[in-house]
């Protein structure tokens, strides 16, 4: 199993990966890209198992890479980890093809109770 | 638009908890003056506009980033810090407008360090501001309200 993590910040990026780990993610392979536009050449030249992506990213942020993915074909499994997470936020997530939305600060069991239905 | 002191105490909490493993406690007041420190700063823009400012101690954000990252703390180089830094007071941003109503955006964080400085928003007023230990060291979230220009 690939687990893609799209996030500006490298910390978020260590916290993430430690958290798929803590919530029994440990057996995946892990790949980073700190824009969306490296997340989206790295998943069109091969499409994860999923992608867990940030929101608030400069150049093209996390709504821009998943409308760009979907315009495009793919059908990866995509979801956000981002801090804001309104209701209408979640609505054009979910619209727009994302399977959830995950708001920092996040625990392992939210983790696991939300990854593990769908992979 | 009132933001109770709890609202805040809650995010912080479980922010430091878990992201770092580290623990918060509420006190009545920081005192930053001749200490170096950190401030991370995230505005809010849209139907509601404001500022949310993170002051931590130098050596609690050397700390903070040093757990968030998995690093020894002399290990830990500026760019990491305030990278750390930055995702701290984006976390307490992005949960502190979930409590506002309307459509609103953060902006991306913005870090500054140093001693003795004062950070204003020109035209706005403090909405809240509470203060904190952790690790024995001081920090401190102030939440700015901008007062929108009226027409002359």
């Amino acid at each position: 199993m690939r687990i893609l993590i799209v996030d500006d910040s490298k910390a978020m990026r260590m916290i993430v990966a430690r958290t798929l780990r803590q919530s029994g993610f440990g057996g995946a392979a892990i790949e980073e890209a700190a824009t969306g536009t490296e997340a989206l050449k790295a998943i069109t030249a091969s499409e994860p198992d999923l992608v867990l992506c940030d929101w608030n990213m400069p150049e093209m942020n996390g709504l821009d890479l998943l409308k760009t993915l979907r315009a495009n074909g793919s059908k990866v499994k995509f979801g956000f980890v981002t801090s804001e997470a309104s209701k209408e936020m979640r609505d054009v997530a979910l619209a727009s093809g994302a399977l959830f939305l995950i708001t920092k600060p996040f625990t392992a069991l939210t983790f696991e109770q939300t990854l593990r239905p769908i992979l | 638009m009132q933001l109770p002191d709890e609202h805040v105490c809650r995010i912080v909490d479980s922010t430091w908890t878990c992201l770092l493993g580290l623990a918060v406690e509420q006190v009545p007041e920081s005192n930053f003056t001749g200490g170096s420190s950190v401030t991370g700063v995230v505005q809010i823009a849209g139907g509601w506009e404001g500022t949310v400012l993170l002051v931590c101690a130098s050596d609690l954000a050397r700390k903070a980033g040093a757990a968030m990252l998995a690093v020894e703390e002399d290990q830990l180089s500026a760019d990491e810090l305030r990278d750390a830094l930055g995702e701290l007071v984006n976390t307490i941003a992005g949960n502190i407008k979930a409590l506002i109503p309307g459509a609103m955006h953060l902006s991306l964080p913005t870090v500054v360090e140093g001693r003795d400085y004062e950070l204003t928003v020109p035209g706005s007023s403090v909405l809240t501001r509470v203060s904190f230990v952790s690790e024995g060291m001081n920090m401190q979230v102030r939440v700015l309200q901008r007062e929108h220009a009226r027409p002359s």
